[in-house]
């Protein structure tokens, strides 16, 4: 038996996303790659099977899933379409999840929104711009950088640091909050912003987190937000090596298929080794949401062999394919593009490295 | 290695041509798939387009080492310009350099290395790509013409060329040895570029088909002897590897200074997790530097080099995706925007992998040197 063992409906749930994955993006991800959107039907038709917010409980709407299911569904959907598993990772990850910690009351009008059917947007932005024109009310002025989501939300959370300190707020989308498309490497699709905010108010009671609460909440949700990410990095990282296996096997020069060439079988071997390697990871990590064991070194371990892999097979992935590779009739580029983007958009590997050697020696 | 007071002059005055001009177009070049003609004017003025060409031919008259040296500095602000100038250079001059006759050198190798002309090189067809010898392209002589037919693809300047190189075999079962190459000029009937590829780098570059239907080309435009085409194009790209290391290094660089630019900027030098990969990147580019350099010396000296040039292209290339990827993660989430040119650097990097003999052909070419066949 091997460490990762779903249960039944942990396969029905991994079934139905491959299904979906499949038949309903498949056939348009190169139009979402060139539009830098995902059509909103797109986001319906998740909601409506219960996979676009799927940790939020039944009470408010979603399908209560465990976080294996979570991974599932991140890793079934970056497969097809990254930008895709990113936004699900955003929703669950960063959005749901502070949500669902927070004590504000208001949260939960919050979750049922994402309950049914609505995007939340997550402000990455830790060296943002704002100016805090008056405390109280709570006024902003300024520019947020990489707001996840941000394209598509309807509310957005942001933490801004007062005088009291740092605390995370919920906003509604605005005219008084304008958007601009950064162009990015990768995760083109995913809907990752600029926010220029004009004199926004934020009404007290929208703080959902602040005091010592909000560093420790924040703690967790950036490691369970790098679990969701570890999951995108496994979907790339498969599509990758999935895709050069269907091609090493067709591809024929000097009168075989190139997959009998060592140096191919080596490169292909060496992207499983990989892929399996950070998959028990991954899901080492998710079980242990599950089962309330400890996660902290876990997640951080799984993003960064998961998000690193990803790019590793993105990179052979094209060199699999050479010259066609490189060029936009094949998915392996765009592979490529989007483990690259996924590795900075958490903490970068170099942050990771610190962070793990920091908890090995705390 | 030590440079001449010679090389060390020419590398300031390409770097200042290159900064100076190169570098403020770069981002617009490959934003807008535009092809830099302005700086195609510019380095023929430069006389940078037929370097290692004599002057009796139209060119600078001066070595390989210095023809490394400009597409590494002009490579290190702009990939699209800096593989312009390599294919041009090594594949474009180069075989009509080497193997073409007094007559046709006058004709084609003089408007080449003075950059009145764009040179390219027809040898990747779509089944023939690391085998370079399955060429399907055929040739058949008809009275006092070579008729041609068949399809290249991933011709870097193959729309733009005045002057392409190619390959045809008069038999496909003959393997190599059926292989001729030739020399066609834009606008011979029954001669069409194709379609231009969609690419992830190199964006200002442009890559397309060569399409040939019942192409009549006069006997003259054969370049050396029937069946020569193989050996032609094993020389062309052995060279042609010492400008695509060059290029790969210079990207690399290029990659380096944006990072240590970055590093200064935010104040993050003191910092040791980043000390140590500015440290790694820049010792793996010194020594692609040797190797570069070590090639062309040897290429320049008459030396055997083949081992060399493909040490030094899959180094460089191999190093260089290291590097530019090790770029954005210390640029962090700016590395993926474009207000930094790190994840340019990345996507022009990954063809150095893969044009001119993939890092898996450069291997085998090592290991035959080593091993034998």
């Amino acid at each position: 038996m091997g460490l990762i063992n779903l249960n039944n409906e942990q396969k029905m749930v991994q079934n139905e996303v491959k299904k979906f994955a499949l038949q309903e993006i498949e056939p348009i991800v190169q139009e979402i790659e060139k539009n830098a959107g995902i059509p909103e039907v797109i986001f319906r038709k998740l909601n409506e099977l219960g996979i676009l917010s799927p940790i939020i409980p039944q009470e408010y709407g979603g399908a209560g899933f465990d976080t294996t299911s979570l991974c599932i569904i991140i890793e079934e959907l970056s497969k097809i379409c990254a930008s895709l598993g990113l936004v699900v990772a955003v929703n669950n990850g960063l959005v749901a999840y502070s949500l669902m910690k927070s004590r504000n009351e208001k949260s939960k009008t919050y979750l049922k929104r994402l309950g049914n059917g609505e995007l939340g947007g997550f402000d990455i932005d830790f060296d943002k711009n704002l100016q805090i024109i008056s405390q109280n009310p709570l006024k902003i002025n300024g520019r947020s950088r990489f707001v996840l989501s941000g394209a598509y939300a309807k509310f957005l959370l942001l933490d801004i640091k007062t005088e009291n300190g740092w605390s995370l707020y919920l906003i509604e989308s605005s005219d008084k909050s304008k958007i601009t498309n950064p162009y990015l490497l990768g995760m083109r699709s995913a809907g990752i912003v600029d926010i220029t905010f004009d004199n926004l108010e934020i009404p007290d009671d929208f703080c959902l987190l602040d005091g010592t609460v909000y560093n420790t909440t924040m703690e967790e949700t950036r490691d369970y937000f790098n679990l969701c990410l570890s999951a995108v990095g496994l979907g790339i990282a498969q599509a990758a090596l999935e895709a050069s296996i269907k091609y090493a096997k067709e591809r024929r020069q000097f009168n075989r298929p190139i997959c009998e060439f060592p140096m191919v079988q080596e490169m292909l071997a060496e992207m499983k080794i990989r892929i399996e390697s950070s998959r028990n990871l991954v899901y080492d990590a998710a079980i242990r949401y599950d089962t309330k064991e400890e996660t902290r070194m876990a997640v951080k371990i799984a993003v960064t062999a998961s998000t690193e892999s990803a790019v590793y097979c993105g990179i052979k992935g094209v060199q699999i394919f050479g010259g066609y590779g490189y060029t936009k009739d094949y998915p392996v580029e765009r592979y490529l593009r989007d483990a690259k983007a996924l590795e900075v958009l958490g903490d970068s590997p170099i942050k990771l490295r610190e962070i793990i050697a920091r908890e090995l020696i705390s | 290695m030590i440079l001449s007071q010679r090389h060390k002059e020419f590398r300031e005055k390409i770097r200042a041509f290159a900064d100076n001009e190169v570098a403020p177009r770069a981002k617009e070049i490959d934003k807008k798939s535009e092809f830099p003609w302005d700086l195609i004017k510019r380095m023929a003025e430069l006389k940078l387009l037929g370097l290692y060409v004599p002057e009796e031919y139209g060119g600078a008259g001066l070595d390989v080492l210095s023809y490394a040296i400009a597409v590494e500095e002009i490579g290190r602000v702009c990939g699209s310009t800096g593989i312009f100038l390599a294919a041009h250079s090594s594949l474009g001059v180069f075989p009509i350099y080497y193997a073409g006759t007094e007559e046709q050198k006058k004709k084609w190798l003089i408007p080449l290395a003075k950059g009145e002309k764009i040179g390219s090189f027809g040898l990747t067809e779509p089944n023939a790509g690391s085998d370079a010898a399955g060429t399907q392209t055929r040739y058949k002589l008809v009275g006092d013409k070579y008729i041609i037919n068949g399809t290249k693809r991933f011709i870097t300047s193959g729309h733009v060329a005045d002057v392409i190189i190619f390959t045809a075999t008069k038999d496909p079962t003959l393997g190599y040895k059926g292989i001729s190459a030739f020399v066609v000029e834009k606008g011979t009937p029954g001669f069409t570029p194709g379609r231009e590829e969609d690419k992830l780098g190199l964006r200002g570059s442009i890559t397309s088909e060569l399409i040939f239907e019942d192409c009549a080309i006069p006997q003259e435009n054969l370049l050396g002897k029937e069946g020569d085409g193989f050996k032609i194009f094993m020389e062309t790209l052995d060279g042609g590897r010492i400008s695509i290391g060059a290029l790969a290094l210079g990207i690399a660089q290029g990659a380096l200074d944006a990072s240590i630019k970055f590093v200064k900027e935010n104040n993050l030098h003191k910092e040791q997790s980043i000390q140590s990969r500015i440290a790694e990147m820049s010792t793996e580019i010194e020594a692609a530097r040797l190797l570069v350099y070590h090639a062309a010396q040897l290429k320049d000296a008459g030396l055997p080099y083949v081992k060399e040039s493909a040490m030094a292209k899959y180094y460089a290339s191999t190093i260089g995706m290291k590097a530019t990827s090790l770029a954005i993660d210390i640029h962090g989430l700016f590395g993926i925007t474009d207000e930094y040119p790190v994840e340019r650097f990345l996507r022009d990097e990954k063809l150095m992998e893969i044009g001119e003999g993939t890092s898996e052909i450069q291997k085998i070419v090592i290991a035959r040197q080593l091993l034998g066949k």
